[in-house]
């Protein structure tokens, strides 16, 4: 059909449009996209990974990797792999001297320490610091760890306002505990014990402001959208320790990882501070243009699967060891990931626990048949129906539930699997009157001690109603006494006791079935150099720097 | 019929006189696409209902079963035609279990899912759609019909209906009531029965007053008759022109929930937990079969199930709708 | 005129009030049923049980769910739509700015789908049947069946990742480029051509579905309405085919359009929560979901709020101008 239609002419707002949107991309191609301008390094976190930033309150995994950056305890460790990494060292103050059978430790601050403002960073700043914790307006979490010192208590229960049993005096800081604890030392390097200047408020302080003792301060801090550190001025590398190359710190947060992952092999982004997809992860392993990027380590952490012995039928012994025989702690390791990503344990404390020997209590593979005999030996009657709850929100526990439900199919278990977020499930499973039947969870290590593991997790002593960490309600008299008895010992000793309670615990007892440990893995962009990975913290900000 | 033979030369043909459901089958006959797009998804039905557990006894392959070798030992799933591997856990076993379809990140036969999942993914999609429409139409009978205080609080409905952020209420009641099948067929309806309500609503306020409802009404029929027995068979063609569309977007609402993580239950298959398991997580990257195997059925039926109310509409010979 | 916008407005403030309850009473009902404590989140791992219990005194969740909810909503009219303790910021510091990231989403997306729309939907409607048209066909019925969720990882990883190891869809470029980030967002005012450069793809995966579902609309109704009399006679008048769309065809299928999209904004913001979480970009749905996975939920129920107020605005705007225009309707 014939007609005259004039050519067709956009309108011209079409066409105006189209040449904005070229000059941006050209712009941005022009602008370049490497990983960041001048000496400051870009890394990205997931949202929801900074609980707080006040020094008194952090305690999520992440923050604590952030504390090796923005703050100095008063003990520390090196910023140094494997087991140099483990030998605690002086932090604010040098290594104490410790007395009176192992009821007074006295610390000697090192001299020349300032915080930005120019005041000293003393004994008395120091004091002050531990009283601001046991305070009640911020109630922190290190009142559950540091009760053992004198005098603390009241100030908790809010009856006194000093702690009696710290004593400053110039620089020296003396602490008398109410009786010996073995792990003392170590429990003086988690994060809280970062000075604040006296006076800070004793409400918590959310803004970063606090974080003045490290090679860097908070200079910005959008929740979940940014954390910008950059260097502070008042840090004393001579005393310190030179530490951190770079001039500022940009943190993304709210970034999914597996679009991170992209972004560092584009060079868009220097790392990421949380876990990598594991399918990636195997895929970047086989890549020779990553050789020497890619980093694999060990984690202080756990990967369990917890039974409440509370609830029937796991208040039967021979059903928890039933279960530790029907799973295939293989084939579950492979949903987790395969081998790049953890490797099987069936034992309570991780590989990297000092005076671990691997003792090979359960067949990783499973065994059927010894399973089935052992519920038939119960008496429980199958088919049994259950509940599994684990976190929907970090890939890899889902599936190995998934892999638990079916491997206990074959002994007659009908398990219904419930997940949430983790802010959700932690909640639940840690309410007793909930009665979760069973569970997968991660437990990673606040410090580097077996009494870290076995108090939180498995003492009966130390069980509570809501916030409840011990999720099997394991409460058992033999292995309570054998706790308490480890708790003041100190060394090799100290170690080896661990080491034999938890598998004489598993074997005899299984309130869990552990199923792995985790890996690491840290995939950084090529203009870095420097990678360090502490076996305490992972993977550390100071030591890293732009080839 | 005539017993005349053949017509004579120069006679007028005289037209014969069809039911309108004999003339929506003569336009229906020659859409080749709509047919084919029909056969499909009854093919895609007879596969769910009998093909499924054929392929289970053939291959030997439950559904649910976790084949450790199915994955690599560094956990990566086997691509189609695949083998399990061997003891070292890398290479392929040639007299191992066979896989047409590759397995999932569980070490599960896909091809298996894949035909269990289409059972679920009809069912959410027909049973959503059916009672979004049950609820959609009666309201809107009502509202339309009846006008007055009735219509405006049920528009009002509609609207505030229609102003809820679906998706993030949808997470929260994941939280709250959990992850099942009667849980995300309850989301889907509760999200989706105010389409066919204002459709209807306003189709039935057009019809009211038109004669035959005024011949209805003078023949002494009671309200709910000349609703149900007049005006809802006027409606059913532009309403299964529209069940075909709300289908379709139905079954991609069941794969944004289970990207969400309020899908069924695990290890029930779905074609959108299978979809969001092989994109989360860049799976996608590291074996594509994974996205791409229930992206392109999901694809195809979707597809199907649009091109066929396309036909259905073109065969009913009425205008579009929306 | 007074009597109905009264009526409507009345009408629209019942409306957000139900949808604030039934948000309210859902949230709350998760902390209850699920033993979720928000409280518990805010005083940190590791908080004694009393101080859980102080900071529920201090957030108000100690008290039973109506108490809280009126609280809720007298401070709602006073224009506060609450504080989120998680964050330790005032709900609407958070959800202004985030419906900013959204509107620039979701606007920008809408532009470009109806300008692809219009061009595939025309091109259908002139050349109907034709190969072209029938490939066409084909490409938007497949857009449609794509999910958002899926498509958008992958237009990131094919257009934006891809270049950077230098491949664009399979063909080698022999060099990196580096033309589209991966994810983030960078505000308008500053710098707007890096705004627009980090929306490009987050805009083209929004718009993918709803450019085929609205191309197929065009198609249709163009296709319909150049069988009209009124076109046949425009024809004879000597118009040219473009003059007939512009100007005929154009000003019928502009309402309709309108009425579509008005219906679909609320749907694009729900494809709009899977782009932001995918590009990173801190919109509404990206706020609205982590505020559910970190247990905030008064920042949770003060999105959802404000998306409804959005939406309920709208449509009391829209009838209002309509009763302005067309008397009829007030009688209604």
């Amino acid at each position: 059909m014939a007609s005259n239609h004039e050519a067709g002419r956009p309108p011209r707002l079409v066409a105006l449009a189209m040449l904005f949107l070229i000059a941006a991309v050209a712009a941005g191609a022009a602008h370049g996209r490497t990983a960041a301008g001048g000496n400051s390094a870009h890394f990205a976190i997931p949202s929801g990974s900074i609980d707080h930033l006040d020094p008194g309150l952090w305690y999520f995994a992440s923050t604590w990797k952030l504390s090796l950056a923005t703050c100095t305890p008063l003990l520390t460790y090196p910023d140094a792999a494997g087991a140099a990494g483990k030998q605690v060292i002086g932090g604010i103050a040098g290594l104490p001297k410790v007395t009176n059978g192992g009821r007074t430790y006295t610390f000697q601050i090192k001299p020349g320490l300032r915080f930005p403002n120019g005041k000293p960073i003393d004994a008395a700043v120091e004091k002050a610091t531990f009283e601001r914790l046991f305070g009640k307006k911020l109630a922190s979490p290190a009142v559950g760890f540091f009760n053992v010192i004198a005098g603390s208590q009241a100030v908790a229960d809010g009856k006194a306002k000093h702690v009696s049993g710290i004593t400053a005096k110039g620089n020296t800081l003396t602490i008398k505990l109410t009786s010996p604890v073995g792990s003392f030392s170590k429990r003086m390097t988690v994060p809280w014990t970062c000075p604040v200047p006296i006076g800070s408020s004793a409400a918590p302080v959310e803004n970063g402001s606090l974080l003045v003792s490290g090679p860097y301060v908070v200079s910005k801090y959008t929740p979940d959208r940014t954390l910008v550190l950059t260097r502070n001025p008042a840090y004393n590398a001579k005393e310190l320790g030179d530490r951190g190359h770079f001039d500022s710190i940009t943190i993304d947060i709210g970034v999914d990882a597996s679009q991170a992952e992209l972004q560092i092999k584009a060079g868009q982004l220097d790392g990421y501070l949380d876990r990598l997809p594991a399918a990636s992860v195997n895929q970047d392993l086989q890549d020779p243009t990553l050789k020497g990027r890619i980093f694999l380590n060990p984690t202080p952490s756990v990967n369990y699967l917890w039974m409440n012995n509370d609830v029937p039928p796991f208040n039967n012994v021979k059903v928890r060891q039933a279960v530790n025989y029907a799973i295939d702690r293989n084939a579950i390791l492979r949903v987790w990931g395969g081998r790049s990503q953890g490797q099987v344990t069936d034992q309570i404390l991780p590989p990297t626990m000092g005076g671990f020997h691997d003792v090979q209590i359960y067949p990783v593979n499973g065994d059927v048949a010894k399973a089935k005999a052992l519920m038939a030996q119960s008496g429980i009657k199958t088919p049994v129906n259950t509940t599994l709850r684990t976190r929907s929100d970090a890939p890899g526990f889902l599936e190995m539930a998934q892999a638990v439900q079916s491997e206990l199919k074959a002994i007659g278990f009908n398990v219904t699997i419930k997940s949430a977020p983790d802010s959700v499930n932690g909640g639940v499973i840690s309410t007793r009157a909930n009665k979760v039947p069973m569970g997968i969870n991660n437990w990673t290590q606040d410090y580097p001690d077996g009494d870290d593991f076995f108090l939180p997790l498995l003492d009966g002593q130390k069980i509570t109603p809501t916030n409840n960490n011990n999720y099997a309600s394991f409460d058992n008299a033999a292995v309570d006494k054998r706790i308490n008895a480890n708790v003041p010992l100190l060394g090799a000793k100290r170690d080896a006791a661990w080491e034999s309670l938890d598998v004489w615990t598993m074997r005899n007892f299984a309130p869990w079935a552990p199923l792995n440990n985790p890996t690491w893995v840290d995939l950084i962009s090529s203009r870095l150099t420097g990678y360090v990975y502490t076996p305490v913290y992972g993977l550390d900000l100071t030591t890293l720097r732009a080839k | 019929m005539s017993t005349i033979a053949a017509p004579l030369p120069d006679e007028v043909q005289l037209p014969v006189a069809r039911s309108p459901a004999q003339d929506f089958w003569l336009r229906f006959r020659h859409d080749y696409v709509a047919l084919a797009a029909a056969c499909f998804i009854v093919f895609v039905v007879l596969a769910a209902i009998a093909g499924a557990p054929l392929v289970a006894w053939v291959t030997g392959h439950p559904p649910d079963r976790q084949y450790v070798n199915g994955l690599t030992i560094d956990g990566v799933p086997l691509a189609p035609f695949s083998h399990e591997v061997g003891p070292d856990g890398i290479h392929q076993n040639p007299h191992g279990q066979f896989f047409l379809l590759g397995t999932d990140k569980l070490g599960r036969d896909i091809f298996v899912r894949l035909l269990y999942g289409a059972r679920i993914s009809l069912l959410v999609a027909f049973a959503a759609t059916g009672a979004a429409l049950l609820i959609g139409v009666v309201l809107g009978m009502l509202a339309g019909y009846f006008g007055g205080i009735g219509d405006a609080v049920i528009s009002r409905a509609i609207e505030t209906a229609m102003a809820f952020p679906a998706l993030l209420f949808a997470v929260g009641l994941a939280a709250v009531i959990g992850a099942g099948l009667t849980n995300v067929i309850a989301v889907i309806t509760l999200f989706s029965w105010y389409y066919p309500a204002r459709v209807v609503r306003s189709a039935v306020v057009s019809l009211r007053n038109a004669p035959f409802v005024e011949a209805a009404h003078m023949t002494g029929a009671s309200h709910f008759r000349v609703m149900f027995r007049h005006l809802l068979p006027q409606l059913t063609a532009p309403i299964i022109v529209y069940a075909t569309g709300v289908i379709a977007a139905n079954i991609l609402f069941e794969a944004g929930l289970s990207y969400l993580g309020l899908g069924v239950p695990p290890p029930t298959p779905s074609w959108g937990q299978m979809l969001s398991d092989g994109v989360s997580n860049g799976l996608y990257r590291v074996q594509p079969w994974l996205a791409l195997i229930p992206g392109l059925s999901l694809a195809a039926l979707m597809l199907s199930f649009q091109l066929l109310g396309d036909g259905l509409r073109d065969a009913f010979a009425t205008k579009s709708a929306a | 005129m007074i009597r109905y916008a009264t009526r409507r407005l009345i009408a629209a403030a019942v409306q957000l009030l139900i949808i604030t309850f039934v948000a309210y009473v859902l949230f709350f009902l998760i902390a209850d049923l699920t033993g979720a404590n928000p409280a518990q989140r805010v005083a940190g791992k590791g908080a004694s049980p009393a101080r859980v219990r102080q900071i529920a005194h201090i957030m108000g969740t100690d008290r039973p769910w109506y108490a809280q909810y009126a609280h809720f909503v007298s401070q709602l009219v006073r224009g506060n739509l609450g504080y989120s303790f998680q964050r330790r910021q005032p709900v609407s510091q958070i959800v202004f700015p985030a419906a900013g990231v959204t509107a620039s989403l979701v606007i920008g997306a809408a532009v470009l789908w109806l300008v692809i729309a219009v061009a595939v939907g025309l091109v259908g409607a002139l050349r109907p049947r034709s190969l072209l048209d029938r490939v066409l066909t084909i490409g938007v019925q497949t857009s449609i069946a794509a999910p958002v969720f899926w498509v958008a990882p992958m237009l990131s990883y094919l257009l934006a990742y891809q270049p950077t190891q230098g491949r664009l869809l399979g063909i080698s470029l022999g060099r990196r480029v580096d033309w589209l980030p991966i994810e983030g967002y960078v505000g308008p005012v500053a710098n707007p051509l890096e705004w627009a450069h980090h929306l490009i793809l987050p805009w083209l995966a929004l718009a993918i579905g709803f450019a085929a579902l609205y191309a197929r609309f065009v198609r249709a109704f163009v296709l319909e309405q150049l069988s009209e009399e009124y076109v046949k006679t425009a024809r004879a008048k000597g118009a040219s085919e473009w003059r007939i769309l512009r100007k005929h065809i154009g000003r019928l299928v502009a309402p309709s359009i309108v009425t579509l999209l008005g219906l679909d904004v609320g749907v694009a913001l729900g494809g709009a929560l899977f782009v932001e979480q995918v590009f990173g970009l801190p919109g509404l749905g990206y706020v609205g979901l982590s505020s559910i996975e970190n247990l905030d939920y008064p920042l949770t129920v003060g999105t959802i709020t404000f998306a409804a107020l959005v939406a309920v605005a709208a449509n009391a705007v829209a009838d209002l101008a309509q009763a302005i225009l067309d008397p009829r309707v007030r009688v209604a």
